[in-house]
């Protein structure tokens, strides 16, 4: 197995250098790119892709694609076909940590959720909404079901720009829905004469498509939809992030709305804040800490607890840190509500424990080399001494 | 030789006493004859409230010269100097006087020219009264500059809306005590007069009367015309005066506020007037320390009275002060600025980077390596005292802003080679400490007077993120010391290089093999710092904004040092390079330690924006100019030891191929 040639490759000093140098390259250009197009932009261009493209065509690895090669090339190279004897003991470990802060940084990407949760005293919810990630919702209205039948998820909407379209169709819905025409920031406006719609003009109104804002949850994006029914008339709408009530449609006897607008994820309890407390620097307008009183309610269990920052709430496989206030006006006094960032991620501890790991590899390897280094130093000079003797 | 050795003697004994002579108060160099030292030293140590912090008055008159001049003592028209805080008492006690000094420092002339006035030379200092007449100009092109971004700015903008805010900084001190020099109509009615009986000069005498006024004001019959404007015009004269003052030094400890508890936020003279009108706390004792506080401009020309009404203020002030828990540091932080620690420290390593250089003309003088040691621990230790004394006054770890770091880098540069000499005793680490020494003291100094002029001080207050001692203690300082580690492999490099190229100790191979283990081992350093620290400040991020890693520029800019130490370390493994090579990518890694360290704050973008800056982008061109060109000659030197060689030199040996991954 050691010298299969490809196992020969993956785990190579040469492979770790280029992928080295490559994930250099990334992180530098990726970083200069955010100053232009934000962070959300280069996030998705640079460091969460397989491959950077060009015309379409890849020309570079992504970030994904080299951090996974890495990886491969650090368990073959790293922990398989280095010897495994005392002297390297240190760079064992210290690999296995490496390998595990990518690993979790993996499962990061894939299985995690996150967003925000904003609360004015004595609101209480258990909801939190993305705020990079928007989705379709489609339900039965009736005398008692009012909750999502159906969801559309972000990653099958993204990619309906130019004249790609999609179709929709789901058991027990008599209808299909034909999406289409996605504009990631827009605005849903009576069409005027002076801009040009995005997509097809609906009763008066088109999408006004806009440049992106390099904030990427200052994006608006809108949609265009069309229901088919079964016995083939069709009805088309505008949908848009920030409509204010969802599109009804008419098939059959049967009225559903569907909804555009960002995915909502339920946490296990509820959170209520009691009370927001800000503390600002004496005689400047700057914080110098805030913080949260809340009120942690799961059945009829309730348990007060303090989020402030650097110290969050970790509850439920879900943590809640304290992130902004508001409104953050001049001369506004209060009372703020308080936003929470709240992220679901199964490897939330994950890089911390890998740098205690990794901290004890490189004490031992580079310790055993300084070791090394001050002998041959005394010895070196106890023999130019002997020398001049 | 005896007489090398006596005359380096005589040199260093010199300057060190030279240097402790002036140790204590700085401003003894220049005496200036208005103020005795008894007044100056009670006016230094005055508490003050500044940018959200008590410090010393002393600070405010240092960091205000240091602003507006861009040093601590200011040259008059006729060749002599004055300290910043007798500049200070100046400009609050002889406004008129103070605005005939040449306060302010002019970077760029287009801005005079700008101004319609006559410029000087290109870069000059200027009076108030001489920039007065082109405010309105100024002001005009400040408001236009305003809404550019810093980073667009060019250098004629960024300089005109520096100077028009220093022109308002200084006509803020200046007016401090306005409502003293004004005549406000207090006895403009028989009403009036009844209520505040003869008129006296200032305000703080009125302040008993204030509700007894107030009364007045709702009693009077609308028929009694001349009271009701008399007293209309008497509020309005008083709130003309007050908005002069407003926003200038806040040195009253304030009362309770009225539910008894405690208020943090200092006073100026006009916070004890509105607390008097518009509140009904018991303010009392701030109405006796206005009363005071006038009292000393009444008195600026009675040396003995002026001494000693500002005995009795001094200790009124620092007894509120002590009793509130907010006088502990004031002495210390006036001993920080008197005692310069971070300029002599300079001077020190510069006297050991001569002698350090010297050293190596005569490599038999032991004692001339002794003392260049002693120099560069003496430096190394002045600078660390400053440190320690910037962390106990603060309350925080060492670092907290951008100008920490360089003083704690240099500090650590300097350790590190020191210990680097320690252990090989070459003579390579002195030369570094003493010349890195001077590198960080000088950059610290130009550094310092760019933070107070775009943030007012170099303690200020940080945002509630970076409240935790825990985290800036762990993370800032590990990075800190990455950036330290990285930039003296880079230095180290620069050595073998610029050594190789010029011939010097040409056939000394193992002093080369030597040199090229002190990077290795510095890049190491630099690695479990960088690692360490880069992954920790993701912990933190983690605890703070809800993810571990956001490609954030500044995250971003410590894995690209973590990136490149790495490559250096596999790619010596593998035997991709060896002592060139490692010399060249170790110069390589200064430039992306320098673009971690400075240049990602240049991008205005990200979570990190607490730490934004503008104004050292040319200064970072520069710098990454200079290293492209090192590189270019190493390389150079490498051609011609190889078309060298070609003539008859021996062939290098072959690079082993790897046989393992092992390390």
């Amino acid at each position: 197995m050691k010298n299969n040639p490809l196992f020969r490759f993956f785990g190579s000093y040469g492979l770790a250098c280029a992928l080295l140098l490559v994930l250099f390259v990334l992180t530098f250009v990726g970083t200069l790119y955010q100053v232009n197009h934000g962070l959300y932009a280069a996030k998705q261009t640079f460091f969460n892709s397989w491959f950077l493209y060009l015309a379409g065509f890849p020309i570079f690895p992504g970030g994904v694609l080299a951090m996974s090669l890495l990886t491969a090339n650090l368990i073959i190279g790293g922990l398989l076909r280095i010897k495994w004897r005392a002297r390297n003991v240190g760079v064992l470990v210290i690999h296995f940590g490496i390998i595990f802060m990518l690993v979790a940084g993996l499962v990061k990407l894939t299985n995690s959720e996150e967003g925000a949760l904003q609360l004015w005293p004595g609101q209480q919810s258990d909801r939190f909404v993305s705020l990079n990630r928007n989705e379709v919702t489609i339900w039965e209205l009736g005398p008692t079901q009012q909750v999502p039948q159906w969801v559309i998820d972000h990653d099958f909407l993204v990619d309906l720009t130019g004249e790609s379209s999609r179709r929709f169709t789901a058991k027990d819905l008599p209808f299909t829905l034909n999406l289409s025409g996605y504009v990631r920031n827009s605005r849903a406006l009576p069409k005027g004469p002076s801009w040009q719609a995005s997509g097809e003009v609906i009763d008066g109104y088109g999408l006004y498509p806009l440049d992106p804002e390099k904030e990427n949850e200052f994006n608006v994006p809108g949609l265009h939809a069309t229901v088919v029914a079964e016995d083939g008339s069709q009805e088309k709408g505008i949908l848009w992030a920030r409509q204010e009530a969802p599109w009804v449609v008419a098939v059959g006897e049967r009225q559903f709305a569907i909804d555009f607008g960002r995915e909502t994820y339920t946490m296990p309890f509820s959170i209520r804040l009691e009370e927001f407390m800000k503390e600002d620097h004496p005689g400047i307008g700057m914080a110098k800490s805030y913080r949260s009183r809340v009120m942690r309610i799961q059945d009829s269990d309730e348990k007060p607890v303090l989020i402030q920052m650097n110290e969050p709430l970790r509850e439920g496989g879900l943590v809640l840190f304290q992130s902004s206030y508001g409104p953050d006006e001049p001369g506004y006094t209060g009372p703020y509500f308080s936003v929470f960032s709240v992220v679901r991620n199964p490897s939330d501890k994950w890089p911390e424990y890998s740098l205690w790991v990794i901290t004890v590899g490189l004490l031992m390897t580079f310790g055993r080399h300084l070791w090394g280094f001050l002998k041959q130093q005394t010895k070196r000079r106890a023999k130019a001494a002997g020398e001049q003797a | 030789m005896s007489s090398l050795r006596f005359l380096i003697q005589v040199l260093c004994a010199t300057v060190l006493l030279s240097m402790m002579s002036s140790a204590g108060f700085a401003q003894e160099q220049s005496p200036h004859e208005r103020w005795s030292d008894e007044v100056v030293e009670l006016f230094s140590t005055l508490p003050v409230q500044d940018r959200g912090r008590i410090k010393p008055m002393n600070s405010i008159a240092n960091l205000n010269l240091l602003t507006l001049n861009g040093k601590r003592t200011l040259k008059l028209d006729d060749d002599t100097k004055i300290d910043a805080n007798r500049w200070l008492l100046d400009v609050l006690f002889f406004p008129e006087l103070a605005r005939t000094y040449p306060s302010f420092r002019v970077q760029n002339d287009e801005v005079i020219v700008l101004m319609g006035l006559k410029a000087k030379k290109k870069r000059d200092w200027y009076s108030y009264e001489e920039l007065i007449p082109g405010v309105a100009k100024l002001d005009a092109e400040a408001r236009r500059v305003f809404d550019i971004e810093g980073t667009d700015r060019t250098p004629a903008e960024a300089q005109a809306l520096k100077l028009s805010q220093d022109l308002r900084q200084l006509e803020n001190l200046t007016q401090l005590l306005f409502f003293n020099r004004v005549e406000l109509p207090f006895d403009a009615s028989p009403a009036l007069r009844d209520v505040f009986g003869p008129k006296q000069p200032g305000l703080g005498w009125m302040l008993p009367n204030v509700r007894e006024f107030q009364q007045l004001l709702g009693q009077v019959p609308q028929s009694q015309t001349e009271d009701v404007e008399a007293a209309g015009n008497l509020l309005l004269e008083l709130e003309n005066s007050l908005q002069n003052v407003s926003g200038a030094l806040t040195l009253i400890p304030p009362s309770a506020k009225e539910d008894g508890t405690r208020d943090d936020t200092w006073w100026g003279p006009a916070d004890i007037l509105y607390n008097g009108f518009t509140t009904n706390r018991d303010i009392q004792v701030q109405t006796e320390l206005l009363s005071l506080f006038e009292t000393l401009e009444m008195q600026r020309n009675q040396p003995d009275q002026f001494l000693a009404t500002l005995e009795t203020f001094h200790a009124r002030t620092v007894g509120l002060a002590e009793a509130r828990g907010e006088y502990g540091h004031i002495p210390l932080e006036v001993k920080l600025y008197s005692w310069n620690l971070f300029t002599r420290a300079l001077v020190v390593f510069l006297l050991a980077f001569i002698l350090s250089c010297i050293s190596f003309l005569v490599p038999t003088a032991g004692w001339l390596r002794v003392t260049v040691a002693v120099l560069n621990v003496l430096g190394l230790g002045m600078a660390t005292t400053g440190i320690v004394m910037r962390c106990i006054i603060r309350s925080r770890p060492p670092i907290v802003s951008l100008y920490d770091t360089i003083l704690f880098i240099t500090c650590v540069v300097v350790l590190v080679a020191l210990f680097i000499e320690w252990a090989t005793r070459q003579r390579i680490g002195l030369l570094l400490a003493a010349f890195l020494g001077v590198a960080g003291m000088f950059l610290s100094m130009r550094y310092e007077v760019h933070e107070i002029a775009t943030s007012g001080d170099t303690m200020a207050s940080v945002v509630a993120v970076l409240d935790t001692n825990y985290y800036l203690a762990i993370h800032v300082t590990t990075v800190a010391m990455g950036y330290a580690g990285g930039l003296l492999a880079s230095a180290i490099a620069h050595i073998w290089l610029l050594g190789r190229l010029f011939g010097w100790r040409r056939d000394d191979k193992a002093f080369y093999t030597s040199i090229s283990r002190m990077v290795y081992g510095t890049v190491c350093f630099s690695l479990l710092f960088s690692l360490f620290g880069t992954i920790m400040g993701g912990v933190w991020a983690n605890d703070s904004w809800g993810r571990f890693w956001g490609w954030d520029p500044k995250e971003n800019g410590a894995l690209l040092i973590v990136l490149w130490m790495l490559l250096i370390l596999h790619a010596r493994m593998g035997g991709y390079i060896r002592e060139r090579g490692m010399a060249n990518m170790a110069i390589l890694g200064g430039i992306v330690v320098s673009m971690s360290w400075w240049g990602v704050n240049l991008l205005n973008v990200g979570l990190h924006n607490y730490g934004f800056i503008s104004g050292v982008a040319i200064s970072l061109y520069v710098m990454w100019g200079v290293e492209a060109v090192v590189l270019a000659l190493g390389t150079l030197g490498y051609f011609l030891e190889q078309s060298k060689k070609k003539g008859g030199g021996s062939a290098p040996p072959p690079v082993p191929p790897p046989t393992t991954a092992s390390a």
